[in-house]
């Protein structure tokens, strides 16, 4: 994963806060593994095993991005289904996702001039709780305050701060959240990320 | 990653690394040196367990033709300047791009992507930034009716993963065993090609291994003896028919029967390459750590048998390709079906594809069809990563059972789930491959991923086994172990490196061998000579 930008560093503390997570929506799910079939500025990926990642990426497309669902071989969803928007209008890739994903998608993109300007590691299954860090050129206050304060379904809340963030200077924030630990299964951690092309 | 200033070479000024860069741009151009900004990251070692800042390059340059690297070679002798060579840079578990020797400046060969390929004679020849996603991509583009061999995942260079040793799981999965003809630049320039190519226009070059005289492919394999810029691989006729037989065992015991049971079948050729994951190898594959349990420590046996229940794979899972006609495919169904059956509990799935059928993902690497994805780095959640310490060991079941449980409790010791996989792509051996996966942002697995990873390596050279391959950072370990009449070996390795890189311009390390004048500082644990 690209480095985390050393400045303007904070951590912030939120004790004693609820976080009980999203309870699916299955009209988001729908929409999420709906392909949109209009030329694309924005893309953003979902992982079909995992509700978050389906939820995260409904709430993109309602704000105009193509969701395209990883397929088993990464390699086939960048070469297939991704690079061929580049040479037109593909300006942002997003999606929330496990962390190897991420990382594949950077050193495939990276021959492309693709940059990740936001990655945040949600740490949301472990027992003491729920972590969120958070690193980028973007600004990561209003995705900071999507996870503190947001509605219960901190997933959908954080695409919408995402689509929403601007610019901003390299930052890094750390979040953790006293909580009870969420039902169901899944993995300990996701990762949510933003890569760019220049205009 | 770990952000870090980059190191001069050593023994460079500011003012002499400059006039080097200058000489550097004028062969490959200004764009194609790179010694700032963004690109550099890709010159680190993603995965480093904590170590970034030790193996941190100068910067990197990128020829695009072997005239090219012939001008940074003559720059890289007049300054004394450090190479690294890399293909693409993605041997990520053993160091990624980054050199053993900190401040050199890495020789990437990604620019040269030149395929030829004669469908005929079932071979292909390669440039260093060829991978394998494009060697399949330019087969399949020319409808030829041949595969290709891959490692899983399969984004690195076809070279590089050759020149490593690699593997892959077809009857050509013997990467360097499947080589054949080479060309390479030596330190001072001299261009070389190898066995038959030494005749101007031998059309045999990338046809028969040997030479009239002595085989000098295998010194540039895993060595810093010279630049490959160029290999013959063969390709593999596409089979009639190809069945994927998959046996799942349930006890960690069984893995005597099935290893003794497997060698028969390996050296009497009716099965011709296996691959053999424990437990976690494909729970990681497919699922989570948090998903069975998300206490301390490894998995307690009570999380290892509701997993193996609830996702329904045995202790041991194996599996393999059966490739070629199908009366005779049926044959060795049976023979297989036969040699496994005495063992309790055995599971078997066979699919089979006759020549056109769509493969599917899940078989894909066993039909030469390459696919990239990680699942297993997020087995314990954060920025995963992993290191390996792959040995060869000999395919004898009680022998390896016992290593095996000895890997386990150092896994375990360590505080990790013990990833264990086989692979047999010769007949006589495994190579043991033991991923120690952990998060790469947190400083305390990293120190124990890096302790973990020594105690393999030591461990196993008390029963005299050793390392195939090893992490920029147990290279020099792994190269002691070697140590027979008081390592000849590594001595003509270094009479051979004297005599081909008299100025130790390439590659520094690499493999334990390092040129005269950085030798005695490597005996003293030395990180920049």
């Amino acid at each position: 994963m690209t480095a985390a930008p050393a400045t303007d560093r904070r951590d912030v503390i939120k004790l004693g806060g609820a976080a009980a997570l999203a309870l699916l929506v299955p009209d988001a799910v729908a929409a999420a593994v709906r392909a949109s079939s209009l030329t694309p500025s924005a893309i953003v990926v979902a992982d079909p095993r995992y509700r978050e990642s389906l939820v995260f990426a409904g709430s993109l497309e309602r704000q105009g991005a193509k969701v395209l669902t990883l397929a088993s071989d990464r390699a086939t969803t960048w070469f297939g289904a991704i690079a061929p928007h580049l040479p037109h209008c593909l300006r942002r890739l997003t999606g929330l996702t496990l962390e190897s994903d991420l990382f594949i998608l950077e050193r495939l993109a990276e021959s492309s001039g693709a940059r990740t300007c936001y990655a945040g590691l949600h740490d949301w299954r472990c027992r003491s709780g729920v972590g969120h860090t958070l690193s980028g050129t973007i600004d990561l206050e209003g995705v900071a305050d999507a996870l503190l304060n947001g509605r219960e379904e901190w997933v959908e809340g954080l695409g919408e701060a995402l689509v929403a963030a601007k610019d901003g200077r390299p930052a890094a924030l750390r979040l953790q959240l006293k909580c009870a630990a969420p039902s169901g299964r899944g993995p300990r951690s996701f990762v949510s990320w933003q890569m760019r092309w220049a205009v | 990653m770990e952000k870090c200033a980059l190191p001069l070479p050593p023994g460079f000024s500011s003012p002499n690394f400059d006039s080097a860069c200058k000489e550097l741009r004028r062969v490959v151009g200004d764009d194609h040196l790179v010694i700032s900004g963004d690109r550099l990251a890709g010159y680190f070692d993603p995965y480093s367990p904590g170590l970034a800042d030790a193996y941190a390059p100068s910067g990197a340059v990128l020829p695009a033709s072997v005239d090219e690297v012939r001008g940074v070679l003559g720059v890289a002798n007049n300054y004394r300047l450090p190479l690294w060579t890399v293909s693409l840079g993605r041997n990520y578990a053993y160091g990624g791009a980054a050199p053993c020797l900190k401040g050199s400046m890495v020789l990437d060969l990604s620019r040269m992507r030149a395929i030829e390929v004669n469908a005929e004679l079932a071979y292909a020849l390669v440039e260093p930034g060829v991978t394998y996603l494009d060697l399949y991509k330019f087969i399949r583009d020319k409808t030829y009716p041949l595969w290709i061999d891959c490692p899983d995942p399969g984004w690195g260079s076809v070279l590089g993963n050759t020149l490593e040793h690699g593997i892959g799981y077809t009857p050509y999965g013997d990467h360097a065993g499947h080589q054949c003809g080479m060309e390479v630049v030596l330190a001072d320039g001299e261009i070389v090609r190898t066995g038959p190519g030494a005749m101007t226009g031998n059309p045999a070059w990338p046809l028969y291994k040997y030479a009239f005289g002595p085989t000098l492919d295998g010194l540039f394999m895993q060595s810093n003896f010279g630049v490959v810029t160029k290999i013959g691989i063969w390709l593999m006729p596409e089979p009639e028919t190809f069945s994927v037989m998959e046996m799942m065992f349930r006890r960690e015991e069984d893995i005597v029967p099935m290893i003794d049971a497997l060698r028969v079948l390996r050296l009497d050729g009716i099965v011709p390459t296996a691959t053999i994951a424990n437990w976690m190898r494909i729970a990681a594959g497919n699922t989570t750590r948090a998903e069975w349990y998300d206490g301390k420590g490894p998995l307690p046996q009570s999380a290892i048998d509701r997993l193996t229940k609830e996702m329904g794979i045995g202790y041991w899972g194996m599996r393999f390709g059966l490739y070629g006609r199908e009366k005779i495919l049926a044959e060795q169904r049976k023979a297989v079906e036969g040699a496994f059956s005495h063992i309790e509990g055995m599971g078997l799935a066979v699919a089979t594809y006759r020549r056109g059928e769509a493969i599917p993902p899940e078989h894909a690497t066993l039909a030469g069809i390459p696919s990239v994805d990680l699942m297993p780095l997020n087995w314990l959640g954060g920025a995963g990563a992993h290191i390996e310490c792959p040995l060869v060991v000999p395919m004898q079941g009680a022998e390896f059972l016992d290593l095996y449980r000895r890997r386990t409790e150092l896994f375990n010791a360590a505080g990790f789930d013990h990833y264990c996989g086989l692979t047999s792509t010769t007949p006589r051996v495994f190579i043991n491959t033991g991923s120690i996966i952990f998060d790469r942002n947190d400083a305390e697995q990293c120190a124990r991923a890096r302790s973990l990873g020594k105690a393999l390596i030591e461990d196993a050279h008390k029963r005299r086994l050793a390392g195939y391959r090893a992490h920029i950072s147990e290279m020099d370990l792994v190269a002691s172990q070697f140590d027979f009449n008081d390592h000849a070996a590594m001595r003509t390795y270094e009479r051979l490196k004297d005599a081909l890189d008299p100025g130790g311009v390439l590659s520094p390390g690499k493999q334990g061998i390092w040129p005269k004048a950085l030798r005695q500082a490597r005996g003293e644990g030395g990180e920049t000579p």
